[in-house]
């Protein structure tokens, strides 16, 4: 990896789902490169583990519980983190969910539940954070699309729905803070090794008469990479767009996925 | 520095956008190759860069096979090796679609802006499948996003690049070579303020004028500057780009938003 031990340094960053997969690689690369973090998951005892991993690479981690479908939480997350280090440099909207039913089977609360972390918790984070970066005049937004936001495969009217949208918030949210200097981004990860991929894999491989393990095979296969992300690799251009370097972009989806959807 | 040891390749070398590329990759360890059609402005391009085992100019016409295969190949015989291609080299012109006089201009636009990425493209995936790894970058533009006005060329050729790009990535990422592209929106170059000068002098504005009202235009409020491109390259180059293949990557300031 093309890490810095300074790129980060005197940065504090901010990653919703920083317990599990592509948060915990995106919160352990940003202190890995001197940011202090703060982890916020539903999952309490994981996002410690993950502050703690963070700990020990130097700098100052926290974890903080948070539901990212309830405003009043992430407002309570965002004045934690203000309290403690006064400042948010960079903010992840990377929580998700995910659910996948043929469209006549998806029950109401799986709709509301996908469509809930995966497009108004991104919408309740940047609400969040961004009066924040407004007052700071800086500061860099990440939300974690998917190729599904980009296309489509069946049976993925929710997750793709919800990932989607999150590629139309992050223009307009773009455009909004622009002015104040602040640039808003989003990856759109192919198929990466995390517990939810997994998951994804022992639901939708035995309906293709697959287990878990040749679908992922199969997945593989079907990328023109030739294998699945680690959650490194997306990680890796988060950080980028986190960066000073990457000032000039904003409104962009980037997809990260191995050459899937162009 | 995370290019040490590495060889980087960049067409068009001399221009604007070319240099801020060149500096970037020297500055992060690498050795550096201008290659451009003068050759005396390759040489200023990397003068100052590095010593004389650290940088190379050499000239080439990207639009003639023979002087791509002759560069590649003087590359490799001075260091053995190419591990990122950046295909920058490009030309402008503007023209209306209804008086346009002949078919000059667009053969020429094609031939440098298309054809002398597909040669370079052929040439350089020789010895990077021969070594099983290598990156290259294919610099297109915002242009081959969306349209411009008088410019069925410009926006023709640089959309073409991206359907190349994606192309040569599918072909190549089994065999550890990955193939990308950049758009960059208006960025501050020799080429942008010829561009300022021709419509300031066409409207009677103050020199600066254009340049002024783009930025107003643009998000983010102001002109991207080479280095803002040179950083994207060197992202899609590292290892951190390590899962992207077949992208356009857009530094823009918002103005194209995808």
């Amino acid at each position: 990896m093309s890490e810095d031990r300074a790129r980060f340094a005197g940065k504090v960053a901010v990653v919703t789902g920083g317990a599990r997969g592509i948060g915990r690689a995106c919160a352990l690369r940003f202190g890995r490169e001197g940011a202090r973090v703060a982890v916020l998951d539903i999952l309490t005892g994981a996002a410690a583990t993950t502050a703690q991993e963070i700990e020990a690479l130097g700098p100052a981690a926290q974890a903080v519980a948070c539901d990212v479908r309830d405003e009043a939480q992430l407002t309570a997350a965002v004045n934690q983190v203000l309290e403690a280090w006064g400042r948010i440099d960079i903010w992840v909207n990377n929580a998700g969910a995910y659910s996948g039913s043929p469209l006549l089977e998806v029950p109401p609360e799986a709709w509301n539940d996908t469509v809930g972390v995966n497009f108004t918790g991104v919408y309740l984070g940047c609400r969040a954070v961004a009066p924040v970066m407004r007052r700071q005049r800086s500061g860099r937004i990440i939300n974690v699309s998917s190729m599904a936001g980009k296309t489509s495969w069946p049976a993925t009217a929710e997750y793709s729905a919800s990932k989607s949208a999150v590629i139309g918030l992050t223009r307009s949210v773009a455009l909004d803070m622009a002015p104040y200097g602040v640039t808003v981004n989003a990856v759109c990860p192919g198929n990466t090794l995390t517990d939810m991929v997994r998951q994804v894999a022992a639901v939708v491989g035995p309906r293709e008469g697959l287990t878990a393990g040749e679908w992922l095979e199969q997945r593989a296969r079907d990328c023109p990479l030739g294998r699945l992300a680690t959650p490194d690799e997306i990680a890796g251009p988060v950080a980028f767009l986190a960066s000073d370097a990457a000032r000039y972009f904003t409104g962009q989806s980037i997809s990260v996925d191995g050459g899937m959807v162009f | 520095m995370r290019f040490e040891g590495q060889v980087v390749a960049v067409t068009g070398g001399a221009g604007g956008i070319g240099t801020g590329i060149l500096r970037t990759f020297a500055r992060a360890g690498a050795r550096v190759v201008a290659l451009d059609l003068q050759l005396a402005a390759a040489r200023a391009a990397v003068a100052g860069l590095g010593s004389s085992d650290r940088v190379m100019a050499l000239r080439l016409d990207v639009a003639e096979p023979e002087s791509v295969q002759a560069a590649v190949e003087a590359i490799l015989d001075a260091w053995g090796q190419i591990d990122v291609w950046v295909n920058n080299a490009g030309i402008f012109g503007v023209s209306h679609i209804a008086d346009t006089p002949d078919l000059g201009q667009w053969h020429r636009m094609l031939a440098v802006n298309l054809t002398g990425m597909f040669l370079c493209c052929q040439a350089v995936a020789r010895p990077m499948i021969a070594r099983g790894s290598g990156a290259i970058i294919n610099i297109s533009s915002i242009a081959g996003k969306i349209g411009f006005p008088e410019e069925a060329a410009y926006c023709g050729t640089k959309a073409g690049v991206l359907g190349l790009t994606r192309s040569v990535a599918v072909e190549l990422a089994p065999l550890g070579i990955r193939v990308n592209a950049i758009c960059p929106g208006n960025i501050r170059t020799p080429m942008l303020e010829s561009v300022d000068a021709r419509i300031c002098q066409a409207e009677g504005w103050e020199p600066g004028t254009f340049l002024q009202r783009t930025a107003q235009e643009i998000p983010l409020g102001y002109i991207g500057e080479p280095e803002d491109v040179a950083a994207a390259v060197a992202f899609l180059a590292s290892d951190d780009a390590s899962y992207i293949i077949g992208q356009a990557l857009t530094p823009d300031g918002g103005l194209v938003l995808y």
